[in-house]
């Protein structure tokens, strides 16, 4: 683990895990296929970095700020959008997502088009280390914390709501659930979690640009992380990111400068793949498998056709 | 005041093509509930044909113009055959994971293959202007907005009056009657989302007389003609073709008064605004 570009690999895989995990909450158990999350990726990392930068609060704290600046814009957007369905909501929050885009790549105090290069001040409480080992840990920490609420949740009344609406929005209506209401709390603690990555991301590349952050193709990816994974599932994304980013990264190193775009031909036909053949993901597969070779007849009840 | 009528008219015109856009998507959905994400990258394969048609036989684009609608026509009929089809009784996140996906390998192999060189085709009448007035109209962009209105017209002919037409129609508004009827509606499936693409391959040769292409070209313009559905109602033909021309006077207008760099952030705050307070769009449009 002492070799920095393994080590950057590692990171980007836990931390797409975790990316992965927050949109899991929205689009795998409430089943609200978003692709606005990467503005509340944005979002947190430009919270931070600009409380950092302009007016010196820790990042550390800048992240809880923007946590709850992205949790809070989800319940205000997410009550009215959540009541929409299917492509209305997709579109509601890919529009979204490229307003704020566009807002950011114009706004001149926020350095617009240029991006903002955060100094390299070496300090833990600065949220800047020289080493990539913290880095590591701390992204290790975030991802079992959002493993973990991601699991109180599936536990909790919000988390079974929410399956219930995912499943039959009308009958969990009918038996008196404000699915909107609880679809915007999934919503509001995927938000503020998405904000969190964001500030990782900040504090770890030291350089934000709304391209980077915000473009469509990052929501397309958290996306495709949880639902490669095994969306609604709590170790999907895990396995997900640990598939994906890798072969990304080697797709991109290998194929980079001769055959630019070859990585995104590859993550176009998983995406295909999985949208065609594997619907349920590797997670899915696996249990599939499981339930093959289990002679319990628990599994087959409630598995999906 | 002349500056506003000029942009109004600008907007008018490049309406025309957001309608076309947006018209086959609109189709797609109305009949089959399936949303194209791949339609901007539709566009773009149609600008390709259009250019290499050009570059390769010198064909102007206007001449090719139906020769790259029927060869979208296979191209839809055959990706329903082979891809799409499998999806349709899908959870619908795995709907959009099938057409996004094929955006996302068109657009990324035209950009290995076709390179992100900005293309266009120096056609002779590019720079004709006539003048009504006090307005200038392109002369290149009132054909392109020509042949919009005329292929909606004769799509609109096409489903009122002809057998196919009306299995089409049929289909839309209930599968499982239209398949007791006798209509083979997997095929009809095939044969909408073919004419989805050819509309898609009109409005590519069309933008071909006055616009360039590059491998990302056609997303902005599957995003304007989302909106531009959403406004007139998912699955409404005439909404598609008000909706076309109300984002192409807000852009154009928005692009004068505020700044171009805004006009894509007006259309989506118009978009937003109308999802937020009519959830179902404008016209109110077909959704389950």
């Amino acid at each position: 683990m002492k070799n920095p570009y393994f080590l950057d690999i590692a990171i980007t895989v836990l931390l797409y895990a975790f990316l992965g995990n927050a949109w899991n909450i929205v689009g795998g158990y409430c089943g609200q296929a978003s692709l606005g999350h990467a503005a509340y990726y944005g979002i947190g990392a430009y919270i931070s970095t600009i409380l950092f930068l302009k007016f010196g609060i820790s990042p550390w704290i800048g992240m809880i700020l923007g946590a709850a600046f992205a949790g809070v814009l989800a319940i205000i957007l997410g009550y009215p959008s959540l009541r929409m369905k299917g492509p209305y909501f997709v579109f509601f929050t890919i529009g979204f997502a490229e307003t704020i885009r566009i807002l950011f790549l114009t706004w001149k105090w926020v350095d617009g088009s240029r991006g903002i290069i955060i100094p390299f001040q070496n300090n833990p409480v600065n949220f800047i280390f020289f080493s990539k080992i913290p880095y590591y840990y701390i992204v290790l920490g975030f991802l079992i914390i959002g493993m973990f609420i991601t699991y109180s949740i599936s536990r909790s009344k919000i988390g079974k709501y929410s399956i219930a609406i995912r499943e039959d929005e009308t009958m969990a209506e009918a038996l008196g659930i404000d699915t909107a209401l609880y679809k915007s709390y999934a919503f509001a603690i995927s938000a503020s979690l998405m904000a969190i990555g964001g500030t990782f991301y900040a504090q770890y590349v030291l350089y934000i640009h709304p391209n980077d952050l915000m473009s469509l193709n990052n929501s397309v990816i958290f996306m495709l992380i949880a639902v490669a994974g095994g969306k609604g599932t709590l170790f999907g994304p895990l396995i997900g990111s640990a598939i994906i980013m890798p072969l990304w990264e080697y797709f991109r190193a290998t194929f980079g400068g001769r055959f630019a775009g070859l990585g995104i031909v590859f993550a176009g036909s998983i995406i295909l793949i999985i949208g065609t053949a594997v619907p349920q993901g590797i997670m899915g597969i696996l249990s599939k498998i499981h339930a093959k070779y289990s002679i319990s007849k628990d599994n087959i009840v409630g598995e999906e056709k | 005041m002349r500056e506003i009528l000029q942009a109004i008219v600008n907007g008018i015109l490049l309406g025309g093509i957001y309608s076309l856009i947006a018209i086959g998507l609109s189709l797609i959905w109305g009949v089959m509930r399936i949303i194209n994400w791949a339609h901007g990258a539709m566009v773009m394969l149609s600008m390709y044909i259009t250019f290499f048609a050009y570059s390769m036989f010198r064909l102007d684009p206007l001449i090719a113009l139906p020769l790259v609608a029927v060869i979208m026509f296979i191209v839809g009929y055959i990706l329903q055959m082979i891809l799409v089809e499998r999806t349709l009784d899908s959870p619908w996140i795995s709907r959009l994971c099938a057409t996004f996906g094929l955006m996302m390998l068109l657009e990324s192999l035209a950009l290995l293959f076709w390179s992100s060189n900005w293309r266009a085709i120096p056609v002779t009448y590019g720079t004709w202007t006539f003048r009504i007035g006090e307005i200038f109209i392109s002369f290149s962009r009132f054909i392109a907005f020509s042949i919009a209105l005329l292929m909606a017209l004769a799509l609109h002919l096409f489903l009122n009056r002809t057998e196919i037409g009306k299995a089409i129609k049929a289909t839309a508004q209930d599968r499982e009657a239209a398949a007791l009827m006798g209509i083979n509606i997997h095929n009809i499936y095939r044969i909408t989302f073919g004419l989805g693409l050819a509309a898609t391959g009109v409005a590519g040769a069309s933008l071909m007389t006055f616009y360039f292409v590059f491998p990302k070209v056609g997303f902005p313009f599957a995003l304007t003609a989302y909106i531009v559905c959403v406004l007139g109602g998912l699955g409404k033909l005439n909404g598609a073709v008000l909706g076309g021309l109300i984002i192409g006077i807000a852009q154009s207008v928005s692009a004068y008064l505020i700044s171009p760099e805004y006009k894509m952030a007006v259309s989506f705050v118009i978009f937003l605004a109308v999802l937020y307070f009519k959830p179902g769009g404008i016209f109110g449009g077909v959704t389950e």
